[in-house]
């Protein structure tokens, strides 16, 4: 009988992971970090890859739109903190 | 040819149900806007946010265009560069200080089965965990793993169905953190997160105040 179950199997977590679990690893690691250089660099290399949110479940594909939601979202926030916080550093804040 | 029959649409009351979702009530309305309606009073009934926010849906392409247009000068007038004002097309949902914008995506789901419709409630009430946040331009510890906690929360209580089990999650790990420190402090702790103007400041303080040594607030 044919094995239709997936390609990959893993060791163990973050050895061997699917397709799924690497871009939705790649976002996280973007979303959870303060840097914006960081955040810009990994969402540089997602809109590189023109298929990043395709082939998936419906669900998953959700979720991966969310989480890109959730960096791209999160990176205006921090670059909105950051011109504050120069501004109120030169004097010129509100 | 003549007479070319328009698919009828489906009827609230035609919506197949899904066994997963208990109460689908306030997710049954005749359209996506409609729905999406009812989400956003429950939320705002349920959860009323310190400040005003403004949720508004995009149909289009022209309609994310406008919408972009506005968030370009509004970004300008704060000081940010106009390109903050962006709307990425691949988004769920995007948010710009007190606004929220709901992509054809998700207007689609919301006029879709009741999955995807308890799916798309659950975006909503994710993004409106961060616009209620009065502390504006910052990045708070834990924002995310409380929205997905929040989000759980709220169609929990929508719809009585446990997003959490599902895999709905975006961030499982912080999301479990967050609902240890709740475990500790109770739900009204969370809520305040939402009230206090420096979200880093007021953790750090009532876990002093929990008796958490400073040692272990630097971990975080």
């Amino acid at each position: 009988m044919a094995n239709t179950y997936p390609t990959v199997i893993g060791f163990s977590k973050g050895f061997a992971m699917t397709r799924f679990e690497r871009h939705q690893r790649f976002l996280t690691r973007g979303v959870m970090s303060p840097d914006i250089a960081e955040r810009e660099a990994i969402a540089q290399e997602v809109r590189r890859q023109a298929d990043f949110f395709t082939g998936f479940s419906e669900d998953e594909e959700a979720l991966l739109r969310e989480i890109w939601s959730d960096l791209l979202n999160g990176t205006r926030e921090l670059v909105f903190a950051k011109t504050s916080a120069t501004r109120r550093m030169i004097g010129t804040g509100d | 040819m003549q007479g070319v029959e328009r698919e009828p649409s489906l009827g609230p009351e035609q919506i197949p149900p899904d066994q997963r979702i208990p109460n689908d009530q306030l997710l049954r309305g005749a359209s996506a806007v409609e729905v999406i309606g009812a989400v956003r009073s429950w939320l705002q009934a349920n959860f009323p946010p310190p400040r005003s926010v403004r949720v508004q849906i995009a149909e289009s392409e022209e309609d994310i265009a406008r919408i972009e247009h506005k968030w370009r000068r509004l970004a300008e007038r704060k000081g940010l560069p106009r390109s903050q004002g962006d709307i990425d097309r691949n988004v769920r949902a995007a948010r710009l200080f007190n606004e929220v914008v709901l992509l054809p995506q998700v207007l689609t789901e919301f006029g879709g089965s009741i999955w995807q419709r308890a799916r798309a409630a659950r975006t909503l009430a994710h993004e409106w965990w961060h616009i209620s946040r009065l502390a504006e331009g910052s990045f708070p510890p834990f924002e995310e793993g409380s929205a997905d906690v929040f989000a759980d929360l709220a169609l929990r209580r929508m719809t009585g169905f446990d997003a959490s089990k599902v895999g709905f999650r975006q961030y499982p790990k912080q999301a479990q953190a967050v609902e240890a420190l709740l475990e500790v402090f109770g739900e009204p702790w969370l809520f305040e997160s939402r009230k206090v103007f420096n979200v880093s400041f007021w953790l750090e303080r009532s876990l002093l105040e929990a008796g958490y040594p400073p040692s272990w607030l630097s971990k975080l």
